[in-house]
C-alpha cells in the first residue's frame, strides 16, 4: 500500500514516513498542497493521503477543492492532519471530502485506528 | 528486556494478587508493567511512597480498608477507547438496535449498559450508536448505564470531557462532528447525548451487587481477568439481569461456553452471544 504524506514541515513528514512503514505503507512526500496534487497521479498509485491543514502555497483546504473536482483522484481517502484541534477546520476538511481527522501530536496507536476507520486494518 | 515492576519481590506481588482476586474478583497477570502504568504512578504519587514494595509494606500494617479498594482499583486493568472495535458499534447500529427496537413486546425504551465502563468511552460510544440507531424511530428513548469499580474512572466519565488524545483514538470524524464541543482545550460530550448516559459504582465481583436491567450488555474485556469460578457467577447474574430477547457483547478473545447460559450468535471479531433459553 501506497500513502502520500503533505507537510510543509520535515520532521513531521519523516516521522509520519515512519511510523507509515511500520503500518505496511510505502510512503512519498510532498511538502504543500501544490506538491501534494503533482503526486497524486504517480503511476504507482496513491491508496491514501495525510494532508497538513496549515500550509504555504496550497493549503490543507485548497489541496481538498482541487483534488474532489479530478474524477481521476477524488475517490482516493484523505486523512486530514491538525495541530489547530479546531473543531471548524475539522468540519470544513470534512465538507470539503476529508475521510477522517487526526490531531497532533501523532501516535502509533492513534494512526493505526484512524487507518482502520479508513479499511486500512 | 528488564522486567519491569516484577523487579519487586514475589512476596509483594503475591500480596496484591490476592487483593486484586479477593477485592475486584480479577486476576493480576504476572507480565502486566506496573512501573509504567500512569495510574499506579499515581497512586504511588498521590500517598507518597516511592515505590511498590514501600506500598505493599503499608498496605499490610493497615486493616483493610479504603486504601485498600484505592490500589485494587488502579490495578484494574484499563485500556479503552471511543469505538474501539468499531465493527461491533456498527452492527449496533445498523443491525441490533433497530431489531431490538422492532420487537413488539418493548416499550420504546432500550437500556444499554457498559460493564467495566473505565473512563466512559465505551458508554458514549453505546450511547452514539443508540441515538443515531433510534434516530428515525418516533417515540423511542434510550439510557446507557456505565459501570466500574474506579470511583476515579468514573468521575472521568461522568464529567463528559476528553482530552486530544482521548478524542484521537478510535473516535470517527462525524461522530466528532455531530456530539462533542471544543471548549478549553477539552472536548466535551454535548448535553443532548450526555443526559441519557449515567454512572454508577459496581464491582461485579461483589455477590450482593445490584446488576442493572438491560436490552444490551457490553462487558469486553473484563471477565477474562476473572477466575472461572467468578466469572461463572458474574455471567449468571448478568443473564438473570438481561432482556431474554437482548445481547451480551464481550471481547476479542473471549468466549462463554453454553454451560454460563448463553449461545453464541456471531463469531466477529466482538463475540455476541444470547440469553439461552
Amino acid at each position: 500500500m501506497r500513502a502520500l504524506v503533505i507537510d510543509d514541515e520535515e520532521d513531521v513528514r519523516r516521522l509520519l514516513a515512519l511510523m507509515m512503514g511500520r503500518l505496511g505503507f510505502e510512503t512519498s512526500e510532498a511538502v504543500n498542497g501544490q506538491d501534494g496534487l503533482n503526486q497524486l497521479n504517480d503511476p504507482l498509485g496513491v491508496d491514501v493521503v495525510l494532508l497538513d491543514w496549515r500550509m504555504p502555497v496550497l493549503d490543507g483546504a485548497g489541496f481538498l477543492k482541487k483534488k474532489q473536482a479530478d474524477a481521476a483522484v477524488a475517490s482516493i481517502p484523505v486523512m486530514m492532519l491538525t495541530g489547530l484541534n479546531e473543531m471548524n477546520d475539522v468540519v470544513t476538511a470534512l465538507e470539503l471530502g476529508a475521510k477522517e481527522y487526526l490531531m497532533k501530536p501523532i501516535t502509533q496507536r492513534t494512526l493505526r485506528e484512524k487507518l482502520a476507520l479508513l479499511g486500512f486494518a | 528486556m528488564t522486567p519491569p515492576v516484577w523487579e519487586t519481590g514475589t512476596g509483594q506481588i503475591d500480596y496484591l494478587g490476592d487483593l486484586t482476586r479477593r477485592i475486584g474478583g480479577f486476576v493480576l497477570e504476572k507480565e502486566r508493567s506496573l512501573v509504567s502504568d500512569p495510574r499506579v504512578m499515581d497512586l504511588l504519587f498521590r500517598e507518597k511512597v516511592g515505590t511498590i514494595e514501600e506500598l505493599v509494606a503499608r498496605l499490610r500494617k493497615l486493616p483493610e480498608g479504603a486504601l485498600h479498594l484505592s490500589v485494587v482499583e488502579s490495578l484494574a486493568v484499563s485500556d479503552t477507547s471511543f469505538f474501539g472495535g468499531c465493527r461491533i458499534f456498527d452492527q449496533l447500529e445498523k443491525t441490533i438496535i433497530p431489531w431490538l427496537a422492532d420487537q413488539p413486546s418493548r416499550t420504546h425504551r432500550l437500556t444499554l449498559w457498559s460493564a467495566g465502563c473505565s473512563t466512559g468511552q465505551e458508554a458514549y460510544s453505546l450511547a452514539i450508536s443508540a441515538d443515531r440507531a433510534l434516530a428515525n424511530c418516533f417515540g423511542w428513548a434510550y439510557q446507557v448505564i456505565g459501570s466500574d469499580l474506579s470511583s476515579r474512572s468514573l468521575r472521568t466519565a461522568e464529567s463528559g470531557v476528553y482530552s486530544q488524545f482521548d478524542i484521537n483514538c478510535g473516535l470517527p470524524a462525524s461522530r466528532l462532528v455531530d456530539y462533542f464541543e471544543k471548549r478549553d482545550n477539552n472536548w466535551h460530550v454535548i448535553k443532548t447525548l450526555k443526559k441519557n448516559v449515567s454512572f454508577q459504582k459496581l464491582n461485579l465481583a461483589d455477590p450482593g451487587a445490584p446488576y442493572p436491567e438491560a436490552d444490551v450488555v457490553m462487558v469486553r474485556n473484563v471477565l477474562s481477568y476473572f477466575e472461572p469460578n467468578r466469572r461463572a457467577d458474574v455471567l449468571g447474574k448478568i443473564k438473570r439481569a438481561m432482556r431474554p430477547d437482548g445481547y451480551l457483547i464481550l471481547g476479542e478473545n473471549e468466549t462463554v461456553d453454553p454451560s454460563h447460559g448463553f449461545r453464541a450468535d456471531s463469531n466477529g471479531p466482538c463475540r455476541l452471544y444470547r440469553p439461552a433459553p
